[in-house]
């Protein structure tokens, strides 16, 4: 099945970049998510346990145990992880590929800057 | 603000965070609740690090999107549990599959804007909207400002809830707060629930020994009562209980506030001394900072009573404050400390028969007397703001059928049912969020005014201000006025009602169903606007027959002021009579005043002597069958300067003069109860009093009209007696003065008094005018702001009615306009639109009126000889909403008498 009919909503796709690259609790998502979009993207506590539901409902995210490295933020409360499951990673790459294919369309229409040059 | 004061916030919106979530979906909150309250823990903890105007904001918003999302989280699910959310084990989902497209912060700022867009093509009704919401939330906020600063918040001290008052109350309960005997203190303070136990009383000092004697207000304790407070003095040490004998020393502990303004702060200031009315007391300790329990007390220093001459009949204390011991209920306390004035009474029946000791939280004697009333007007202006939200919801159900058609294209377009629902919620939560933000500004505005206004009324109003628990309230309350108000239109919305708005035809069952909700809004904002003018009425009642009250006395044009001879100097009857005498007779020179006269006691203060009366010629009364009288000592002029009405015998006479026959005046309640029915001229009685210079027995020679002491108050019996025959050295001088001669008499009478004693200073000067005010100032307090709102309820719903015919008269044209071509009369057709309004009215007037009275019992301890049932009240109330009614339907009705038939029936 082709994504390309159906793309991922920003913070859908911000929030499983965020998990690429590691298993993260709640808040830390949150700030990473805005800190990655640039601030374009910056969704309140509420708002991104709603996605969170929404992706561990279909299967891109699931609770995970703490990353053994993980920094301890907020010493003293126990944190649920969330972590990007294989299902997640596929999308989140189907995702990238379709982006990077409305890249090369915009550059082919002289939307965007060639590659290389400033 | 402190960095603490956010941390507090932060809690506090923890915890609001904490109960909204209990409004999302149940699957969601079992599976998520908890982590996502915790990471909305470190989302305050962070935010919280910030400046506080950007820390707010940002709790703010995460507030506002938890509430959102849980609204989101109903309309369009995102959670569907399944194994994804409960584990890392096994998915059932199909791999790959897209996730479904739910709802989130991007959709709501799409939403808003749209609701913007739609509201500005009709600035009109948002102008309404929000200006009605800011009046609404802008006045329950300023009224819960007040609540919260005055009732809520807890009193100063550590542990405040344990801090208890204990009074000497009758077995009848007629005295709630009478004063207290030494020996009874110390009785009560044996009791196991108390830990600590002093009698307090109010009293004033002359600050002498200075340039310029200054009067301060003093406390007499029977002992230290900071550690009752659990506060500690900042120098020094608290008064003990041996320095509460005639012998002890003279000691006091000053205020924190007096030290540092009075006596520069100087570090050494203990074991210095000062003089206070002539006498020097030693400065044995400086209270805690801002610490002035009772009333306003600048120091405090022990009574140095007399225990042996003044027992258990001598009532000096005020009353007594104590500290429940830890882990004691109140009721246990009050069995145990009524066991204690049951056992008092039997073996001390002298003194004690009829007297129950009370127990009563210091903040209930601090707050307990405006409790009902300030509730019942928060109650008054929730039904403001419930009527601003019934018109609100009446427009927008009128906006929803008129958008029927823009409504129903966008739904066959593809726009989810959901989508339309929360456009509708959308445009309420922006009208609301915009009310509630000018409500707040108001607010600020509404609290300076309301503290104004309540000056004399209600205490504790320097705790009053719009702070942060006041703007989440404000927040909260904003929230759930647009729920309340957008609600039946959305609901409306998704009954799926949208395929009738294309069809013109399809509307008959929806419009009956719409109809019958805009005829139940409307009667209910008629029936909650006559409720809240029959309390307005009720209080206005009240008000008048306070001012008309018979009082005993004119008192127009009188000004009084409290003069208190030091003691040591003025220490018997001639010296104090020649005193007043001679001040009396300096104060008739000065041009403008016509009458002067001094009393102990007067009315509207709280001072007053009482005992127990005993008849020449009579036997000893029983204690149960004894009766009480006040003594008020009096100089010959007063009857005059007060305009007492004299019914029988002669006044008190200048030739009524110690060594002569002790001669006194009753008052017709002292005659009603102790000679009833008997000439009482001639009569001689004694009353059993232990204050001033005792009671001799005097012979009554005249009647006077009773006077009362409270405008709210039945007269009691009382006995007038000269001054030069009883005393004491601290009298209130009454100066009638001639109209418009006022400010230049006060300022001579005051260069009067210094000329005569420099220590002998004026203090409480007011007119009885003013004194009269102040008595009057909680019932015009409450009628203002009840009126206020009761004429603002009349306002709206004069609005919504008005705006609800308009609406059904321009609905109707083409119909009128066939009526009218087919020849009917303009009266039929103006009956037409009335009778659109005849339902919604006088259903809303009945229910009114049943509301009103049941709400006027709850009003009962607000009025004054005023039955809750008022006929005169409810007549005119009713009448006054049946005219405004039916103004409000005029307009639209005379525009349906114009219809022109030719142009209505061509606009369809």
């Amino acid at each position: 099945m082709s994504y390309e009919a159906t793309p991922l909503s920003p913070t859908d796709l911000h929030v499983l970049l965020v998990l690429s690259q590691g298993a993260l609790y709640g808040y830390a998502i949150m700030k990473a998510v805005a800190e990655e979009s640039g601030g374009a993207v910056d969704p309140e506590i509420g708002s991104l346990y709603r996605v969170l539901a929404r992706l561990m409902g279909a299967g891109f995210v699931e609770e995970s145990s703490a990353p053994e490295d993980a920094e301890d933020v907020h010493p003293g409360r126990r944190r649920k992880y969330y972590a990007l499951t294989r299902e997640g990673r596929t999308a989140l790459k189907a995702e990238a590929a379709r982006l990077s294919r409305v890249l090369e369309l915009a550059r082919a229409r002289r939307l965007l800057p060639e590659e290389g040059r400033p | 603000m402190r960095e603490s004061r956010l941390g507090a916030v932060a809690r506090l919106v923890h915890r609001l965070a904490g109960a909204i979530l209990m409004a999302y979906p149940p699957g969601f909150r079992r599976a998520l609740g908890a982590d996502l309250l915790d990471a909305f823990g470190d989302r305050l903890e962070d935010a919280s690090r910030r400046r506080p105007p950007v820390a707010l904001l940002l709790m703010a918003r995460a507030l506002l999107d938890l509430a959102w999302s849980a609204v989101l989280e109903w309309i369009g699910p995102s959670y569907r549990g399944g194994p994804g959310v409960s584990g890392a084990s096994g998915r059932s989902a199909t791999p790959g599959a897209p996730p479904p497209r739910g709802l989130s912060m991007d959709h709501l700022a799409q939403d808003v804007r749209f609701a913007v867009r739609s509201l500005m093509r009709r600035p009109g009704f948002a102008l309404v909207a929000v200006v009605t919401l800011a009046l609404g939330i802008g006045a329950t906020t300023a009224v819960f400002s007040v609540i919260r600063g005055v009732l809520l918040e807890p009193l100063p001290y550590p542990d405040a809830s344990r801090l208890v008052m204990v009074w000497a109350s009758d077995a009848d309960g007629a005295l709630t707060r009478g004063s207290m005997s030494q020996p009874d203190i110390e009785s009560a303070r044996g009791m196991k629930s108390l830990q600590g136990l002093e009698g307090v009383s109010q009293s004033r000092f002359i600050l002498t020994g200075v340039d310029h004697p200054e009067e301060v207000t003093a406390a007499r304790v029977s002992g230290g009562i900071f550690s009752i407070f659990g506060l500690a003095p900042t120098l020094g040490r608290d008064l003990r209980e041996a320095e509460n004998g005639t012998g002890a020393a003279r000691v006091v502990v000053v205020g924190y506030h007096f030290w540092k303004s009075r006596l520069g702060g100087r570090p050494d200031v203990v074991g210095t001394t000062i003089e206070l009315s002539e006498r020097r007391y030693e400065i044995v300790g400086v209270g805690p900072e801002g610490f002035d329990f009772p009333n306003h007390a600048e120091m405090w220093t022990p009574y140095r009573l007399d225990v042996e001459g003044c027992g258990r009949g001598c009532h000096v204390y005020r009353g007594a404050v104590g500290r429940l011991a830890p882990g004691v209920d109140l009721r246990q306390a009050q069995e145990a400390l009524t066991a204690l004035s049951t056992a008092l009474s039997q073996d001390f029946r002298d003194s004690n028969y009829g007297v129950a000791l009370r127990f009563e939280r210091l903040i209930d004697y601090e707050v307990g007397d405006v409790r009902g009333g300030l509730w019942i007007v928060l109650g008054a202006v929730s039904l403001v703001l419930l009527i601003v939200c019934a018109n609100l919801a009446n427009l927008l159900l009128v906006r929803s059928s008129t958008r029927g058609g823009e409504v129903a294209v966008r739904a066959a377009l593809g726009a989810s049912r959901g989508r339309l629902v929360r456009q509708v919620l959308t445009e309420s939560l922006v009208l609301a969020g915009v009310g509630g933000g000018v409500g707040i500004g108001l607010a600020y505005g509404l609290v300076s005014a309301l503290k104004q206004v309540a000056r004399g009324a209600v205490p504790r109003l320097d705790q009053v201000a719009v702070n942060a628990p006041v703007l989440i309230f404000a927040l909260g309350l904003s929230l759930l006025v647009a729920l309340v108000f957008g609600l039946s239109p959305a609901l409306r919305l998704a009954r799926g009602s949208v395929s009738g708005g294309l069809s013109a035809a399809g509307r008959s069952g929806d419009a009956r169903r719409e109809g019958r909700a805009r005829s139940i809004l409307l009667a209910g904002e008629v029936a909650l606007s006559l409720a809240l003018l029959v309390g307005a009425g009720l209080l206005m009642r009240s008000l008048g027959r306070l001012y008309g009250v018979d009082r005993g006395y004119d008192g127009r044009e009188v000004t009084r002021f409290q003069v208190s001879l030091p003691s040591s100097r003025y220490d018997s009857l001639p010296a104090i009579t020649s005193f007043f005498g001679r001040l009396e007779g300096e104060l008739r020179s000065i041009p403008g005043v016509e009458a002067v006269g001094s009393s102990f006691g007067p009315p509207l203060t709280r001072s007053a002597i009482t005992g127990g009366v005993r008849v020449d010629g009579r036997p000893e009364p029983k204690p149960e069958e004894e009766t009480e009288a006040a003594v008020r000592s009096v100089t010959p002029g007063y009857f005059d300067a007060m305009g007492l009405i004299l019914l029988r015998g002669r006044p008190l006479a200048a030739s009524d003069r110690l060594g002569t026959e002790p001669v006194a005046v009753a008052n017709e309640a002292f005659v009603r109860e102790n000679f009833p029915g008997q000439d009482v001229l001639g009569k001689r009685v004694r009353v059993t009093v232990s204050f001033g210079y005792g009671s001799p027995t005097w012979t009554m020679v005249g009647v006077v009209h009773d006077v009362r002491r409270t405008l709210d108050r039945a007269p009691t019996p009382a006995l007038y007696v000269p001054v030069a025959q009883f005393g004491p050295g601290s009298l209130t001088v009454a100066m009638k003065i001639r109209a418009g001669a006022g400010a230049g008499v006060v300022a001579a009478a005051r260069q009067t008094l210094r000329a005569m004693d420099p220590n002998v200073i004026p203090t409480n000067v007011e007119t009885v005018t003013q004194a009269l005010r102040a008595a009057t100032a909680p019932t015009r307090f409450y009628l203002m702001l009840v009126g206020i709102f009761a004429a603002l309820a009349v306002v709206l719903a004069a609005i919504g009615l008005y705006g609800v015919v308009a609406y059904l008269v321009s609905r109707r044209t083409r119909e009128i306009g066939v009526r009218i071509a087919l020849g009917a009369r303009r009266g039929e057709i103006s009956g037409l639109v009335f009778r659109q309004a005849a339902l919604p009215t006088v259903g809303g007037v009945v229910v009114g009126l049943g509301v009103a009275l049941a709400g006027g019992r709850i009003m009962k301890s607000l009025l004054f000889e005023v039955q809750p049932g008022d006929p005169l009240v409810f007549g005119s109330v009713t009448a006054l909403i049946l005219g405004v009614c039916v103004l409000a339907v005029l307009l639209p009705a005379r525009r349906a008498m114009r219809v022109d038939p030719v142009c209505a029936l061509r606009s369809e």
